[in-house]
């Protein structure tokens, strides 16, 4: 168990490489002949069968998902996200019928989102159940012992750098601050 | 309704802008790609270049292929691409194409397009 380790699993591009370009790569692959829909039905028959293509090339590699399951699984998704933004499937909806706000393919970038945002999530879990066993409290205390030794010095003044203890049933969102930190930091470097 | 309100109506800013944003929507789903990642700058210089004329023409409703000068397509597009990424904006994109990270080149096809 090294923090090192973990941290390489967890790079973005790491990340990218493993998750987020099949991902990509899938929606780019889905061809739209219309950037909208006549009705309710076109809509659900598009969006279910964009959501098992995705699904299937993606998540569950092979097999595909029954009609009905996958038009579900897709209305879930989108009522999920455009809940967050303030509207519901019915937005969803008219957005693709009268081609506002990106129509149909806005609808399916948030189909393809939804999915690879799920994808990074299991990716990231596993990832740290592997290095750290959720029910093993010396590896919490130690991983954080060795982020402590390696990061803290940046963090001097907030950190009670002798006592990992302090801080072990917590070191996954820790890690994902610093992370995230560090992600942030790498896309200014690209852009300067 | 009179003949001018029929011009008012053709030349209004929200309509006008609606039929730009629903081509360039088309012409991303038209636009079509062998791979999500590319590695070698010249295949990402022509990919891009591509592709900025494609939406150009779907904008324009042209159907030409291409301008003839390749150099002064990527000229614009690096110009869109600094917009968006910033003064090295056509490197950053490329990192970004050739790691896959921030969207990769689905992301970057989509901020050129808008």
């Amino acid at each position: 168990m090294s923090f090192n380790e973990l941290m390489a699993e967890l790079d973005e591009r790491n990340i990218a490489r493993r998750v987020g370009i099949p991902h990509d790569e899938a929606r780019m692959r889905y061809a739209l002949s219309s950037n909208t829909v006549q009705n309710f039905d076109e809509f659900t028959r598009i969006i279910s069968d964009y959501y098992s293509r995705h699904f299937t090339a993606c998540v569950s590699h092979g097999g595909r998902l029954s009609a009905s399951e996958a038009a579900s699984a897709a209305k879930e998704l989108l009522e999920r996200e455009y809940r967050r933004r303030g509207g519901d499937i019915v937005t969803a909806y008219n957005d693709a019928h009268d081609g506002t706000n990106g129509g149909m393919r806005v609808i399916l970038d948030t189909i393809s989102e939804g999915l690879k945002a799920e994808s990074v999530e299991r990716y990231i879990r596993d990832a740290f159940d592997r290095y750290v066993a959720p029910n093993l409290w010396e590896q919490k205390v130690e991983i954080i012992r060795q982020f402590i030794v390696q990061c803290g010095v940046h963090l001097a003044s907030s950190i009670q750098a002798d006592q990992p203890e302090r801080y072990a049933s917590n070191f996954r969102e820790l890690i994902m601050a610093y992370r995230a930190g560090l992600q942030r930091t790498s896309s200014i470097f690209r852009r300067l | 309704m009179t003949k001018l309100d029929r011009l008012l109506e053709t030349i209004d800013p929200a309509r006008t802008l609606e039929q730009v944003s629903a081509r360039v929507d088309e012409a991303i789903n038209s636009f079509r790609v062998k791979s999500g990642v590319i590695k070698e700058w010249q295949e990402f210089e022509d990919l891009l270049t591509a592709f900025f004329r494609h939406v150009e023409n779907s904008i324009l409703g042209i159907r030409v292929s291409n301008s003839g000068y390749a150099h002064i397509d990527w000229g614009r597009c690096c110009r869109l691409l600094k917009k968006e990424y910033g003064p090295n904006g056509e490197k950053a994109a490329f990192e970004i194409v050739r790691t896959g990270v921030e969207g990769g080149l689905y992301g970057i096809l989509k901020a050129v397009a808008s």
